[in-house]
């Protein structure tokens, strides 16, 4: 389990990170959400020991990540995509990272393998893409076979092929029973492997729930398309339901059920072409959140 | 030991840095003794009148200059040192080096022992290429003859090597940055130490002009070597204690 327990950073007189806490549960996939300069990565930067806190804590299976006896057999991480050195082939920069810990060559060999890169690992990494490089990333932070994986935008440089392959990589790591703290702005990502979001803006938090439970809590709306739009308009308003937008023959419509809507169409005789609710996404009820906390 | 085993690693896979160091080194060696063998030949020094440089001899104490000469290994040692760490820092791989080793210490103790293994197998290719050259271009002369002597004195030179390898890494590891480190150095060398040592009070308690000088025994300061030795580990002492310290305070965003 990572444990975040009113954690500030203050750069200065900038505060990176304000008084935040959460808890990542174990055996799950946690997304770690906030607009650029939220203090996402300053915050896995503290939780990892590369960065000290102003306040409070964090921990890692319940110690400080500087005091676990072989870090890297627990918690592997993907910060940046561009630390190596560019004159050391991919496959030597992880035969440094394996000799550090006691890990054989030959584990080299099957992360290189497992990030598809074992064609390029005699390469020169300073010549890699920087999804190559994202790959080798991910294969440093799966050299200890670790139980916690944090990943800092681990899908920044990839194609829409290489996303597909991290997609099915995490749910794979996470079926074993691993715990997966992921930031990333790409939010339908998110939305696809992510069982739980914490989101923090301004270095504070905003939010933690699941995936689910936060869509549902989103404003979401009814679609209605009909050719007789000003009439069942001023239907609906008659009744108290609210009309957010009309376009032609589409109208929205907030605080009602789509049962409703039929029936009160149906009482006033309007045919209707489409009745639907609009599935609120994750990055609709993110940005209604953040929207409301910048506000605040 | 693996982290020795790492820090080796890191060494022998990014080679180029290394390598160019060793051929700037050579060059300054080649260059050095030329000279200082040319010179001696052309001073006529020490050689009978009416014999050739060829069969003449040679001055005394040729060979402790041209040892002297291959003490430029150490300038190069320095810039070794500085480099072992703040390369890391440059390419961001510190990063990694930390989350795989996240006590810091242990991590600059390994950087040292390989700086300082470093810096003395720097003077092992400048002592070679200095025998070569003198070996070539004044063998058959007499009076030039590598014995105890000078081969105890090529031991303090890498010890010496060795020891500004652990001051180079230190200051590289205090200031994070590799620029900022080798003109902090070289300011020191050039300007900084010429201007202390007037003072006579305290010379011998500086690290190049004092302590390395000492260890060398280039100054007549022989019997000296335990005191600049002692010098020596103080500063290797303050210096790493320092480095410690804003290693570990460091962020690493």
């Amino acid at each position: 389990m990572i444990e975040v327990d009113r954690l500030t950073k203050r750069f200065r007189k900038t505060v990176a990170v304000d008084d935040l806490s959460f808890r990542v549960r174990d055996g799950a996939i946690t997304g770690f959400l906030g607009p650029n300069g939220a203090g996402k990565t300053t915050t896995l930067r503290i939780v990892l020991g590369l960065v000290r806190p102003t306040a409070g804590k964090a921990t890692v299976m319940g110690r400080p990540y500087r005091e676990l006896g072989s870090p890297a057999r627990q918690v592997g991480a993907v910060l940046e995509a561009s630390s190596f050195h560019p004159g050391r082939s991919g496959r030597n920069h992880l035969r440094v990272l394996a000799a550090a810990t006691g890990f054989p060559d030959s584990r080299v060999d099957e992360v290189l393998a497992l990030v598809g890169l074992t064609a390029d690992a005699g390469r020169r990494a300073g010549g890699y893409s920087l999804g190559m490089r994202q790959r080798l990333s991910l294969a440093a932070a799966l050299l200890g076979d670790p139980q916690v994986l944090v990943l800092d935008e681990p899908a920044n440089g990839l194609d829409p092929q290489g996303i597909r392959w991290l997609r099915e990589l995490l749910r794979s790591l996470a079926g074993e029973g691993r715990t997966i703290l992921i930031s990333s702005h790409v939010l339908a990502e998110i939305e696809q492997i992510a069982d739980e979001v914490v989101i923090i803006h301004r270095g504070k938090f905003v939010e933690h729930a699941t995936t689910t439970e936060l869509a549902a809590r989103a404003a979401g709306g009814i679609r209605v398309r009909t050719p007789q739009a000003d009439r069942l308009r001023a239907a609906l308003e008659q009744a108290g339901v609210r009309v957010t937008a009309s376009d032609g023959d589409l109208l929205t419509v907030a605080d009602a059920t789509t049962a409703r809507v039929g029936e009160l169409a149906a009482a006033s005789g309007i045919v209707l072409h489409e009745l639907a609710a609009e599935r609120p996404t994750l990055e609709e009820a993110f940005l209604e959140l953040t929207s409301r906390e910048a506000s605040s | 030991m693996r982290l020795l085993t790492s820090e080796l690693l890191k060494v022998w896979t990014a080679p180029r840095t290394v390598v160019g160091l060793v051929l700037a080194e050579l060059v300054l060696v080649a260059i050095g003794t030329a000279s200082t063998i040319d010179s001696a030949l052309s001073s006529g020094e020490g050689l009978p009148q009416g014999v050739g440089p060829a069969t003449g001899t040679l001055p005394p104490h040729l060979e402790e200059d041209l040892i002297s000469v291959s003490a430029s290994a150490m300038l190069f040692a320095l810039v070794l040192g500085i480099l072992v760490v703040t390369w890391e820092y440059r390419h961001g791989t510190i990063t990694q080096t930390f989350l795989s080793t996240p006590v810091r210490e242990r991590v600059l103790g390994a950087k040292a022992v390989i700086a300082a293994l470093a810096g003395a197998a720097l003077t092992i290719p400048s002592l070679l290429l200095m025998l070569i050259i003198a070996e070539i271009w004044i063998g058959g002369h007499e009076g030039f003859h590598f014995g105890g002597h000078e081969w105890s004195l090529v031991a303090r030179l890498a010890l010496a090597a060795g020891i500004v390898g652990i001051l180079g890494l230190e200051l590289g590891a205090i200031t994070g940055r590799q620029l900022g480190a080798i003109v902090i150095a070289f300011a020191w060398l050039a300007f900084a130490e010429p201007a202390l040592s007037y003072w006579s009070s305290i010379h011998d308690y500086l690290p190049a002009h004092g302590a390395l000088d000492g260890i060398l025994g280039t100054s007549g300061a022989a019997p000296r070597l335990g005191s600049s030795l002692l010098v020596a580990a103080a500063y290797v002492l303050a210096l790493g204690a320092a480095a410690v310290v804003v290693t570990r305070r460091r962020d690493i965003a």
